[in-house]
């Protein structure tokens, strides 16, 4: 296989019938994977990263103040609470909304 | 499609080197190869820094938790992904053993070395109970003499086929050329053979280990579709 040495056809053509996976990935494995592992030695070597809450958000972010009316407040912080939304998540629905033209 | 990890607890084995041979061959003969190099000491990557122009893609950055999901991205945009796993039983390697397609166990004709292949093959067979399904295996004999083998050598293939366990019959030799990969950071192909001795030989026992490889995979991705 040096540069000036033709490649063999047959291992070319034996190679190009492989092909990549077009199937979805198998599910993730299950945890007692891990577990039987670790029976075998084979443990964890990192310290566990925390997982992170919040999604980084990529999009250019700014802030507003808003002063509203305490009744219009509270629909919206009930709501918040209802659905277990950040502001920012919320703020997010209605955005979305007005582009749908839902309000 | 298929997921090839190459591990042995045992380091020194001819893990990084089976791994770069049979990944750099592999692309050499117009496979898209992907190498995941999951050694902390990131041997595939330092080997990368070195400018050879292989269409292999290395990639390095990989911990526990993203080992499976980056086995996952590439299978389904490369023909091969080969995962090099570090020398030491860890998680790490536990983990790609569950995704992999085949485990390549490298081992050296020693009983040192066979110890540590029998840790892989007893959890490639315990992971396929957990998992429900076949992790199909195979020993490939490294730095092992081109001319005749020993008698040790003998001693070990004998154990190894009495107890069922499946070997390549390709053995990566002991040869110059393998070990220079490191030392001039470049594919067998782009070594120097005025510099190095014994390429044109490295490159046929290269070619014939992927052959064997590639038919292996081959044979076990009909056996699954089946
Ligand atoms: N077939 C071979 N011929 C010559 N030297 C080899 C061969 N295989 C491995 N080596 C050498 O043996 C040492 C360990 O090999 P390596 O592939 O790094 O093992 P591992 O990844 O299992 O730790 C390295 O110095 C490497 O150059
Ligand atoms: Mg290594």
């Amino acid at each position: 296989m040096s540069q000036d040495k033709k490649p063999s056809f047959g291992f070319g053509s034996k190679i190009a019938a492989i092909t990549p996976d077009i199937a979805p990935a198998p599910p993730a494995p299950p945890p007692e994977a891990d577990m039987v592992a670790e029976r075998h030695g084979f443990v964890a070597r990192e310290s566990e990263q925390l997982l992170k809450l919040r999604e980084p958000v990529n999009a250019a972010t700014a802030q507003i103040n808003v002063r509203a009316e305490v009744a219009d407040l509270n629909v919206f912080l009930a709501w918040c609470k209802a659905e277990r939304l950040s502001y920012r998540e919320a703020f997010k629905r209605i955005a979305v909304a007005i582009r749908k033209g839902a309000v | 499609m298929p997921v090839i990890s190459v591990a042995n607890p045992k380091g020194g084995a001819g893990k990084s080197t089976t791994a770069l041979v049979l990944g750099t061959t592999l692309a050499h003969f117009g496979g898209t190869v992907s190498l995941i190099d999951c050694d902390p000491n990131r041997p595939i990557a330092a080997w990368a820094q070195g400018g050879s122009a292989t269409a292999m893609r290395v990639i390095s950055d990989v911990t526990e938790s993203t080992i499976v999901p980056t086995i996952d991205r590439e299978r389904g945009g490369r023909q091969f992904v080969v995962v090099d796993l570090e020398g030491t039983a860890s998680r790490m390697v536990s983990r790609a053993i569950t995704r992999s397609d085949l485990v390549l166990i490298p081992m050296q004709a020693s009983a040192v070395d066979a110890a540590q292949a029998a840790r892989a093959v007893d959890l490639v067979r315990e992971e396929e109970q957990v998992l429900n399904r076949e992790i199909p295996f195979r020993i490939v004999f490294t730095r092992t003499s081109s001319a005749i083998p020993t008698r040790n050598e003998k001693m070990i293939v004998e154990e190894l086929r009495a107890s069922g366990i499946p070997v390549l019959t390709t053995h990566l030799n002991e040869r110059a050329a393998f070990k220079s990969l490191f030392t001039y950071r470049v594919a067998l192909a782009e070594l120097d053979p005025i510099l190095v001795n014994g390429v044109p030989a490295a490159q046929e026992n290269a070619q014939r280990l992927s052959e064997e490889v590639v038919e292996l995979v081959a044979t076990l991705t009909k056996k699954a579709r089946a």
